[in-house]
């Protein structure tokens, strides 16, 4: 945790300003009791004299008390907003650290994580890491500060009262540990025991058709009781042995309190007056006894915050850990340092031998995969499902590096450009198309922000959106080029969420051809798309990507029959690369994935009704 | 998220300001909850007032011990004895002895006063961990059984979410803060009134400082808190902000990386925490104040009981002041911390309850079928109608005969009706008009269980539980034995994956089975069906995630599997129903085409446009524009 520290950076003279306003303020509040005292102290010796008491003289004692009080109160206020100013400054920054950083890192090392995981970092642990700055830093200055000043303040009284804080404070702490290390490993189990629960119980929902259709409800309830009563018994254990601590903090209090009165007397048996002044002493030592009373409980209570600081230690500690976790992790992926910018060719991909691992996979996902792409031609890439057809394409942008081989857009390897110049190079459409919350003007102009809406107005053309955009936001006055800017600003829920498979597959990809990149990559975008939409789209994108590099990643034979080159691969190889005749006749792999999608006849078939088609349908938009 | 407005999901994330319908009712049934258990509580609450009775009368003994003491210091010049002290005169001065046993006597009675109450106190809180604790338990197995009564219509109302953290944090909330109030309250009032009347009692003049510092201490409270409240609501909404967008970018890490956008979204985010850090700021500081402010007034009052005491009383009437004040204000300070948790126990309470009140589904008829044999699978449908919701009629008057043995495939778009059908057959949802029979009898005539053990299902949503591989899949016959398990893991193509996993059949599969792909566990969920032995077969997409090459080798599996049983099988891949005897056609809950494959195909109608467009590389099942529901 102490490695995190850094994030308070140049408040550190703020820290320094609050440890020593807590001094102050420990050391005035430790003052009141004197005053008590003093009070005490006037009125015995005050009751014998013949002025008797003057309440002129208390009211002035009253009023310095007032006086401190006062002081105590707003210093207090000040170092709380010191204090909460520095631990929200340090919240601020540490979130900003955590979140920058997940942005950098590549995606091997993010999924090491997962979302959930990452959110509870930057949310739950910052906030206990800060709860530890804010409360954790107070108690520790002001602990030791009225410890240390509430005995000097004892000492000089008389050093024998000493012996019994010396008493006091190691029963105290023996319990206070004791339960701590006894309660803490039970309350860690209670957490487990409750994750488990909750687990149960929400299987239990999933699940319920399965559940039902198999009839295992009984079988669940029977689980679901065991880890239930497993858990209520922990609780239970777990409070009963903090419940030692209320009374024990109690009874050493209360007694060191009358222990104090005893110690007074004790300190006054045998003893001979002699001068009015000794006998003054004894009546004072009354007096004292009240003071130092009050000074014990102020040592006991420092002990007692003491210990509810290693409460909140170990909690802080694992959250300051996981955030440490991040932070420390270090991106695989990175820029070179002298990155190349210009490049002679646009648009062609090119692998050579390449071999993919995944970083803790001990067998290869792909293995010496060799094909180039030109501009103004269709790669498409087919295989069965975890054949490796995802894993080529995401080498593209980078997101793994190959372990053997090499990968080279525009002639040169991907590793020497930046990220950001190679992904400006590329236009991504994912398999399962994602939105962001906003506007749709927003998500495409994701694609480029410089866009205009005439540029925006082609995408959707292309992409088959622009007909169900635009009956969003419908206003019949407004004329073309305002209803277009009125139907873009129509709001997009998260993910996308408020629009189909298909309206979501379409605005994504609209988003990458607003972008106009050299080679666009299709992840199986076309899936939800019905089959006169996805002809029509098709044979928009042809017209549009001339220049551009084009792969296709598919399941469905159907959809990449009359690309210009079909890659093969299975168990991570290439089984075959060519046109659809050539390895429907050379290629078994091809062959097999072919018969278990089509009959022989209904390929033909298909050819005819796509001809007519494109035939009969011009070159209309139907969204 | 793109560019942020009121930003998505602003949560609230602990609830704080929930506040509760009809508190009276609440608080009542809740009490209710405990009845058997009164006797331990009314036995808390009376010891519990017996300790703070103690604590208040040891401030009283100790005034009177202190006063006796004074009295003795006073009567020091005389050279005479007192209570504690012997003062004998000797040569030069008088000298002072002190009477030990008198003195821890008293001084022993009143430590005695403090233990006592400190172990009345420890028994209290010993007693209640039980019983909060079993209360919790209590709750939750009530809840729990209450959830397998309520038809499944309750579970597509809300999210899992929703009903899951009622059924955890509002029990663990109304748990914990069971002993806390109960304390609280208990202990609070005893000691407010005690020293109270003990503070009058003693000196009544003084007494009225205390008073005084009441309605100072609860107006200055609330008025923090009033600010501070508005403070934290807006604090809890901006992390709600907070926390959208960085879950939204999270998700979204692919796309943002692909277009470039880190930059874009960083700055957002910089906008949003910075807010976030200025309201925090003045949330936290506000209300921290509360503390040092009630100790100030606090010091105040003891100042003022120092002054007037020093004016009217003595010293020991001061100490023993000073201490009904420390007793006193304790219960003050901790109203407010008090009426929020009462708010959120009831509040909690309310949601419990809700849940608990629940309609449940009818039981199962008094003299129902519990035996399959004589099961065959023959199934007709008379005059069916169904609808999830009154207002949205989806099947209408629906007939259908299916023999026995017959293998029937249902296809249409999404939303056509052809899961519900599965559903009714199930009896899952209860049917509004008409009747579903099997063999001829009505199925409401069998009890659930029966007829669903007959029925086997693969479903398109492969729900797995966390355990191994092994029990997965034993799920569907709790009897079966391990070599059944690999023959049935064999025949769905699961055997070979399976090998290659760590642990093989002990694998254990994590919370939803997201630790093999979703192909993996189709399989395996095909394999616990296989293993169930039915005599009906449903299966709804069970193939629709696993690649077409695997799907063709499974095919022969489950082909063995429907023979001679009757299956009802939902695919959107049309080449795997092609060979039913008979496929049923559905658009808008209707029956719109009933035939074999090639009957349909020569009306070329509906099924003819779907078959085609199927080959053309896309899906029409799933063309509709319907959006997605949110």
């Amino acid at each position: 945790m102490i490695k995190l520290f850094r994030f308070i950076g140049k408040q550190w003279w703020q820290v320094v300003l609050v440890v020593v306003l807590v001094f102050i303020h420990s050391y005035l509040s430790l003052e009141l009791p004197q005053y008590t005292g003093k009070i005490t102290q006037y009125i015995t010796e005050a009751a014998g004299t013949p002025e008797g008491i003057q309440s002129a003289k208390i009211w002035e004692y009253g009023f310095t008390m007032l006086g401190i009080s006062l002081i105590v109160f707003v210093l207090m206020v000040i170092v709380m907003a010191i204090n909460v100013h520095i631990s929200s400054m340090f919240a601020n920054r540490l979130r900003h650290a955590i979140f920058t950083h997940t942005q950098e890192v590549s995606l091997n090392e993010f999924q090491k994580f997962g979302t959930a995981s990452l959110l509870t970092r930057i949310t739950v642990d910052v906030r206990n890491v800060k709860n530890m700055l804010q409360f954790g830093a107070r108690l520790l200055i002001m602990s030791p500060t009225i410890l240390i000043v509430a005995i000097i303040r004892v000492i000089p009284i008389n050093p024998r009262y000493i012996f019994i804080v010396a008493l006091g404070i190691p029963v105290l702490l023996i319990v206070l540990i004791t339960i701590l290390i006894k309660a803490g490993p039970l309350f860690t189990a209670i957490q487990k025991k409750i994750d488990r629960v909750t687990l149960l119980m929400r299987e239990g929902l999933t699940g319920v058709r399965v559940v039902r259709a198999f009839n295992q409800e009984k079988r669940e309830n029977k689980y679901f009781d065991q880890a239930n009563k497993d858990m209520t018994d922990t609780t239970v254990k777990a409070v009963r042995t903090t419940s030692f601590l209320g009374p024990t903090i109690n009874i050493v209090m209360n007694v060191t309190f009358v222990a104090v009165y005893i110690v007074a007397f004790a300190l006054l048996n045998n003893q001979l007056i002699v001068t009015a002044d000794d006998g003054l002493r004894v009546m004072n030592s009354f007096s004292e006894a009240v003071v130092i009373s009050q000074y014990v409980m102020q040592i006991m209570m420092s002990l007692v915050m003491l210990g509810f600081l290693f409460v909140m230690l170990p909690q802080a500690s694992a959250s300051a850990k996981r955030i440490n976790e991040i932070l420390d992790t270090k991106n695989t992926i990175l820029d070179p340092i002298n990155p190349i910018v210009d490049t002679k060719t646009t648009g062609v991909v090119e692998f050579r031998d390449v071999t993919f691992k995944f970083p803790d996979a001990d067998v290869p996902t792909l293995c010496k995969i060799t094909f180039k792409t030109t501009p103004g031609t269709v790669t498409a890439i087919i295989g069965s499902t975890g054949s490796g057809k995802s894993s080529i394409i995401n080498l593209i942008p980078r997101f793994y590096d190959v372990t053997e081989g090499e990968l080279l857009v525009d002639g040169i390897n991907v590793k020497d450009y930046t990220q950001n110049n190679l992904r400006e190079k590329i236009g991504f459409v994912p398999q399962q198309a994602l939105l962001f919350s906003g506007t749709i003007r927003d998500n495409l102009l994701f694609g480029n922000a410089a866009a205009d809406n005439k540029q925006l107005d082609v995408a959707l053309e292309i992409a088959q959106a622009k007909n169900f955009v635009m009956k969003l936001n419908k206003d019949e006055s407004l004329d073309q080029e305002a209803a277009l800017s009125l139907a873009l600003e129509a709001k997009v829920a998260q993910g996308g969420r408020n629009f189909s498979g298909g309206q979501k597959q379409r605005l994504s990809i609209a988003r990458a051809l607003v972008k106009k990149p050299e080679i666009y990559i299709f992840d199986d975008s076309f899936s939800a798309l019905d089959f006169k939409t996805d002809i029509r789209l098709r044979s928009a994108l042809k017209n549009y990507t001339k220049e551009s590099s084009v792969i296709i990643v598919a399941q469905r034979v159907s959809s990449i029959m009359d690309a210009d080159q079909i890659i093969v691969i299975d168990d991570g190889k290439i089984a075959g690369i060519g046109k659809h005749n050539k390895l429907l006749e050379d290629c078994a792999v091809y062959q097999e994935i072919v018969n278990s999608q089509l009959d022989p006849e209904e390929v033909e078939k298909t050819k005819l009704m796509r001809q007519q088609i494109l035939a009969g349908e011009g070159g209309n938009n139907n969204g | 998220m793109a560019r942020m407005g009121g930003g998505p999901g602003a949560r609230m994330g602990d609830k704080r300001f929930n506040k509760p319908e009809n508190i009276k009712q609440t608080a009542k049934r809740l009490t209710k909850q405990f009845s058997n258990q009164y006797g331990r509580i009314i036995f808390i609450i009376v010891i519990l007032v017996f300790a703070a009775a103690l604590e208040i009368a040891a401030p009283v003994f100790l005034r009177d011990l202190m006063k006796r003491i004074s009295s003795d210091m006073a009567a020091l010049q005389g050279g005479a004895s007192g209570t504690y002290f012997n003062f004998a005169s000797q040569s030069g001065g008088i000298l002072i002895t002190v009477i030990w046993e008198t003195l821890l006597k008293d001084f022993g009675f009143i430590i005695a006063l403090y233990l006592v109450s400190a172990f009345v106190k420890w028994l209290a809180n010993w007693i209640i961990a039980k019983i909060s604790a079993y209360f919790a338990y209590e709750m939750g197995k009530s809840f729990k059984e209450k959830l397998d009564r309520l038809p499944l219509a309750f579970f597509d109302r809300q999210t899992f979410g929703e009903i899951l953290s009622r059924g955890t944090n509002d029990i663990n909330t109304i748990s914990n803060s069971l002993s806390e109030v109960l304390f609280q309250i208990v202990s609070g009032v005893s000691l407010l009134i005690g020293s109270l009347i003990a503070m009058f009692v003693t000196q009544w003049e003084l007494a009225f400082v205390a008073i005084g510092t009441i309605p100072v201490s609860l107006l200055l409270a609330g008025f923090i808190a009033y600010f501070s409240q508005k403070q934290f609501i807006k604090f809890q909404y901006k992390h709600g902000n907070l926390e959208g967008h960085v879950e939204e970018t999270l998700s979204g890490y692919n796309v943002i990386k692909l277009f470039n956008q880190e930059e874009h979204v960083t700055k957002v985010f910089d906008d949003i925490n910075d807010d976030l850090k200025r309201t925090e700021f003045l949330a936290v500081w506000i209300s921290s104040v509360v503390h040092p402010s009630l100790r100030f007034i606090s010091n105040v009052g003891y100042v003022v009981v120092c002054v007037v005491g020093g004016i009217v009383a003595d010293v020991p009437t001061i100490i023993a002041f000073l201490m009904f004040l420390n007793l006193f204000s304790q219960p003050i300070h901790n109203i407010g911390s008090i009426v929020s948790t009462i708010q959120t126990t009831m509040a909690a309470a309310e949601r419990i309850f809700t849940v608990l009140d629940e309609k449940e589904m009818s039981p199962d008829a008094v003299n129902a079928i519990t035996s399959e044999v004589g099961v065959h699978g023959d199934f007709s449908f008379e005059n069916v109608s169904f609808s999830y919701s009154p207002d949205q009629p989806l099947i209408q008057n629906m007939n259908l005969h299916v023999n026995q043995g017959d293998t029937i495939a249902i296809v249409g778009p999404t939303g056509a009706g052809k899961t519900t059908i599965v559903n009714l057959i199930m009896r899952f949802y209860e049917i509004d008009e008409g009747a579903i029979k099997l063999d001829g009898i009505d199925i409401r005539e069998y009890s659930r269980g029966t007829l669903r053990s007959a029925i086997g299902m693969v479903l398109q949503d492969t729900w797995l539980f966390h355990g191994s591989i092994k029990n997965n899949i034993k799920y569907g016959r709790t009897d079966a034995t391990d070599e059944e398990i690999y023959e049935a893991s064999k025949a769905a193509h699961a055997d070979h994956f399976i090998q290659t996993l760590p642990g093989g059949y002990d694998f254990i599969l994590n919370e939803d089975g997201t630790n093999i792909s979703q192909g993996q566990r189709q399989l395996l969920t095909i394999a616990r069906a296989m293993i169930s032995q039915p005599k009906i077969l449903i299966l709804d997409e069970a193939t629709s995630s696993v690649d077409t090459r695997t799907e063709t080798l499974v095919q022969k599996a489950m082909d063995r599997l429907m023979e001679g049983k009757t299956s009802f099988v939902i695919a959107h891949r049309l080449s795997t129903i092609k060979n039913a005897k008979t496929i049923i056609v559905m658009k808008k809950g209707q029956i719109v085409e009933t035939g074999s494959h090639q009957e349909l195909l020569a009306l070329n109608g509906f099924y003819a446009e779907l078959y085609n467009a199927q080959f053309m590389g896309s899906n029409p099942m799933e063309s509709l524009e319907i959006p997605a529901e949110s």
